[in-house]
């Protein structure tokens, strides 16, 4: 189940709510129907992808309370959930990837085909997260296996993210409070996040795709530039009106997760643009990985190995495939570069030359990411620096500039930081009408904007959801 | 203000998230939807497997999705969103033109596989034709263009109108079935011949208007006469009486936008003006009536007004035993046509294979020896093969 469908908003939703509000008072009840409703979430998908689920929560329940500080053989424990945990992640996610590779030098490699259980990478990495946290001391070990299955489990993150740390729910699991501040401000982060995803993410992925399926002689340099913007546009107002979404409703049900997205499109270079992006997935593998490995405080080419390893790793981990694993060596590479190269340089660039570096960059990156494979990312390369086969501008670039010209406008101004600035500002000169804007403007427009996303939900079949497939 | 502002807001988020489930739940729940022209998705039957793979439960979500709540109003109430944003196209037709037109897209591919398609096709008419000729009947494959083609020069500039593609159809099928001497009967080229004028053709719909119909009558009874050595008698424009309906016409493109773009498009009747006795049966039951007439000038009218719609047989008998007898099959093009054309025969039988399952078209013809066969096609599907593109 997507957040953005209607059977989860009209009837999921509602049900929970008259359950966990309206039925229980205790926490340990409401805790109890929070995991219900998030197990049937999650099997909506298939019943079949339930075992594994249940297997991986088990599976570290019983592992991080073996591997606290005062344990006894904690690292034999810890190593064992580390290798479970990816076990389990390579054998459903990239088993069929390696044995196809396999299979092209040994020929009696076979190459498997598995179904790719929803949300295996962020359910793996929060239950890693749980075991880790505990073993590096900064969490006590749950007792009991229903708060580490909630914590796993919880729908709001579940199949999407954000990839919520055991530190910063242990305690909410147990001792929040649900508040009318909480619940309000929930809602709406969840009623903007919804029109984020289905106002503007579905239609510049409907743009994308329109580009991205065109007939690659028909491809013009301003068609192919269009389609890797358009999908730049998507990615983002997808997967970030998704995190609002999570966002938002744990607020509703007591939970404060942390952000997920900052603005990342204003960033002034590549590694500012990853502190802005996909923030629960770079600080995963800053505390997880990059640090354990020695961070900077190595030699250089161990530091220049390290970042290699964390980026090829944060590739790998979106899908098995040859263009994501070349997509993160790039921001690899990138980073290297800023950090040994033309950082500096750039730096002393004004604002607008940055900006624009740090843009180019992240655009190519999405048209890796986006790509089939390989060919096609050259074929885009070709048409967007001047080799494309139909010329510099096309027909049909005039009828999507014109068909989603408002979807990219509102894109655009919103990719900046115009809202938050506006409120901050209402905020500041404080009075009436900051509490008309905060308490009367801002509700009324997240109720227009749902409703809107709620007939576009009725009226239209494109819904897809980018990191669900993760 | 706060508190007061923060109560209002989630009472009417509650409110909807209670009423939406509950008016679906209690509802009144359709089966067609008439705007989109579909069948709406039934309640899923529960199986282990679907379960277990979740089937189930995403034919369950579409369920919802076609079953909500006012689901109608919905739909048109994001189509009105969509004409006020300005789009180019919404729900696939192009808007922003003095015509609804399809909307194609913008993939090209190469023309290359059309001839051989077309000599494969044109050699399966001319076994038709070769059959129906044994008999002393006459054959007469009859095509018509689409309202897109029709008005390819209302797209705008940038909007493909496939014109490339439907010309290539048009030139190649028209040679294979001169090389295979099947009487082909090419209505673009006629309508071209007769300067092609506007109102043969809806503003809001793919079909050809009464009028445009009624030209093709004239063009292939003509077409039929001149087979037959010219003995062939046939009503002219003299003989019958024209009406045009007062009633608001709802084209199939316009029902794509529910009836939002303003249409001056009506539905035009030919009548003779010497009353013809007739006895008409569609699939077995007796009808008294030739069109499907409104009961009010108030009613909205469509394209099925012609003949009453798609049947799948139809018969109707003049008892004049002088007369000859014609079979005519196609799809919805044939309608109007047929409205006009049975005021020419002892009997006239209609068959539209997307429907009719009973006989092979050659058992059928086989059968009944009808004097004239009239295959009627719209370009689009000279190269089908299934529905009435069957020559079996």
């Amino acid at each position: 189940m997507v957040f953005s469908s209607l059977i989860y908003i009209f009837a999921f939703l509602p049900a929970l709510l008259v359950c966990y509000f309206g039925l229980a008072r205790r926490r340990g009840v409401r805790n109890g129907i929070l995991l219900a409703f998030s197990l049937l979430f999650y099997s909506w998908g298939g019943w079949s992808l339930m075992p594994l689920l249940l297997a991986s929560i088990g599976l570290n329940f019983f592992l991080g309370s073996r591997v606290a500080p005062d344990k006894p053989r904690r690292k034999v424990f810890l190593v064992l959930a580390v290798t479970c945990n990816l076990a389990l992640l390579f054998v459903f996610k990239y088993l069929g990837f390696a044995t196809t590779i396999l299979s092209k030098f040994i020929p009696a490699v076979v190459p498997v085909e598995i179904v790719l259980p929803i949300g295996i990478s962020f359910y793996t990495f929060q239950g890693l997260s749980y075991v880790l946290d505990v073993y590096m001391g900064n969490a006590a070990p749950s007792r009991k296996l229903s708060e580490v299955a909630l914590y796993i489990a919880l729908f709001p993150q579940l199949v999407a993210g954000p990839i919520v740390r055991y530190t910063t729910v242990c305690e909410e699991l147990s001792t929040r409070k649900e508040t009318l501040d909480d619940v309000f401000f929930g809602v709406q982060r969840f009623c903007f996040g919804l029109a984020k995803k289905v106002l503007i993410a579905n239609q510049a992925g409907a743009l994308a795709d329109a580009v991205f399926s065109q007939n690659p002689v028909m491809m013009s340099t301003a068609l192919a530039w269009l389609g890797v913007i358009a999908y730049t546009f998507q990615i983002y107002f997808d997967f970030s009106g998704y995190s609002d979404m999570a966002i938002g409703l744990g607020r509703v049900f007591g939970f404060h997760f942390l952000e997920n997205f900052n603005y990342p499109y204003i960033s002034k270079s590549i590694t500012e643009f990853w502190r802005r992006w996909h923030m629960s997935l770079g600080t995963w593998f800053r505390d997880y990985l990059y640090l354990p490995l020695g961070g900077n405080r190595v030699s250089a080419w161990k530091h220049v190995r390290n970042i290699l390893v964390v980026w090829m790793l944060t590739g790998l981990w979106h899908g098995a495939a040859w263009t994501f694993i070349l997509w993160g060596l790039y921001y690899g590479l990138l980073l290297l570069g800023e950090k040994f190269l033309w950082g500096k340089a750039i730096a002393r660039t004004p604002a607008v030359v940055q900006h624009v570096y740090t843009l180019l960059a992240v655009l190519l990156g999405w048209l890796v990411f986006r790509a089939a494979g390989v060919d096609e990312v050259l074929r885009f390369l070709q048409g967007m620096f001047g080799g494309a086969p139909a010329g510099l501008w096309s027909e049909q670039v005039t009828y999507l500039l014109l068909q989603y010209r408002w979807e990219l406008l509102v894109a655009c101004v919103l990719s900046c930081p115009v809202v938050p600035t506006l409120l901050a500002r209402c905020e500041k000169n404080g009075g009436k009408t900051a509490a008309a804007v905060l308490y009367v403007v801002m509700p009324l427009l997240a109720l227009v904007l749902a409703g809107w996303s709620c007939v576009r939900l009725v009226s239209s079949g494109f819904n897809p959801f980018i990191y669900f497939q993760f | 203000m706060k508190r007061k502002a923060q109560i209002v807001f989630l009472s009417l988020c509650a409110l909807a998230l209670v009423l939406v489930p509950l008016l679906t739940l209690i509802g009144p729940h359709k089966s067609v939807s008439y705007y989109e022209q579909r069948g709406l998705a039934k309640f899923p039957e529960l199986s282990r497997e679907a379960v277990l793979d979740g089937t189930y439960f995403s034919e369950l979500e579409t369920v919802y999705k076609d079953h909500i709540f006012q689901r109608d109003r919905i739909l048109k109430v994001n189509a009105i969103a969509e004409l006020l944003l300005g789009r180019v196209t919404v729900n696939n037709i192009i808007v922003n033109s003095d015509k609804l037109l399809d909307s194609f897209g913008f993939l090209r591919w190469g023309l290359d596989y059309l001839k051989p398609e077309a000599e494969a096709i044109a050699a399966q008419y001319a076994s038709l034709n070769g059959m129906i000729t044994a008999y002393g009947g006459q054959f007469c494959y009859l095509g018509l263009p689409q309202q897109t083609t029709y008005f390819a020069d209302e797209y705008p500039a940038y909007m493909d109108s496939r014109l490339w593609h439907t010309t290539g159809i048009r030139d190649i099928f028209g040679a294979a079935m001169e090389t295979q001497g099947v009487p082909f009967l090419n209505m673009y080229a006629a309508f071209q011949a007769a300067g092609q004028p506007e109102e043969y053709y809806y503003d809001s719909d793919h079909h050809s208007s009464g009028e445009g119909a009624f030209f093709t009558y004239l063009t292939l009874m003509e077409q039929l006469s001149a087979q037959s050595g010219g003995e062939l008698d046939y009503l002219t424009e003299e003989d019958f009486t024209k009406t045009t309906l007062k009633n608001p016409f709802l084209g199939s493109s316009n029902r794509k936008l529910y009836g939002l773009w303003d249409s001056a498009d009506a539905v035009t009747l030919y009548t003779p003006k010497t009353e013809i006795a007739f006895t008409r049966y569609d699939n077995g039951v007796p009808k008294n009536s030739i069109n499907a007439l409104p009961y009010t000038e108030e009613e909205v009218t469509t394209y099925s007004v012609y003949m009453g719609g798609d049947v799948a047989e139809t018969v109707i008998q003049t008892n004049r035993p002088d007369l000859p007898s014609i079979l005519i099959y196609g799809d919805s093009f044939t309608n109007p046509l047929e409205s006009v054309l049975w005021a020419n025969f002892n009997e006239t039988r209609t068959l539209d294979y997307r429907y009719y399952t009973a006989k092979s078209l050659r058992a059928y013809i086989e059968e009944y020896r009808p004097d004239y066969v009239v295959c009627v096609r719209d370009e689009s599907t000279y190269f089908a093969r299934t529905g009435n593109g069957r020559t079996d």
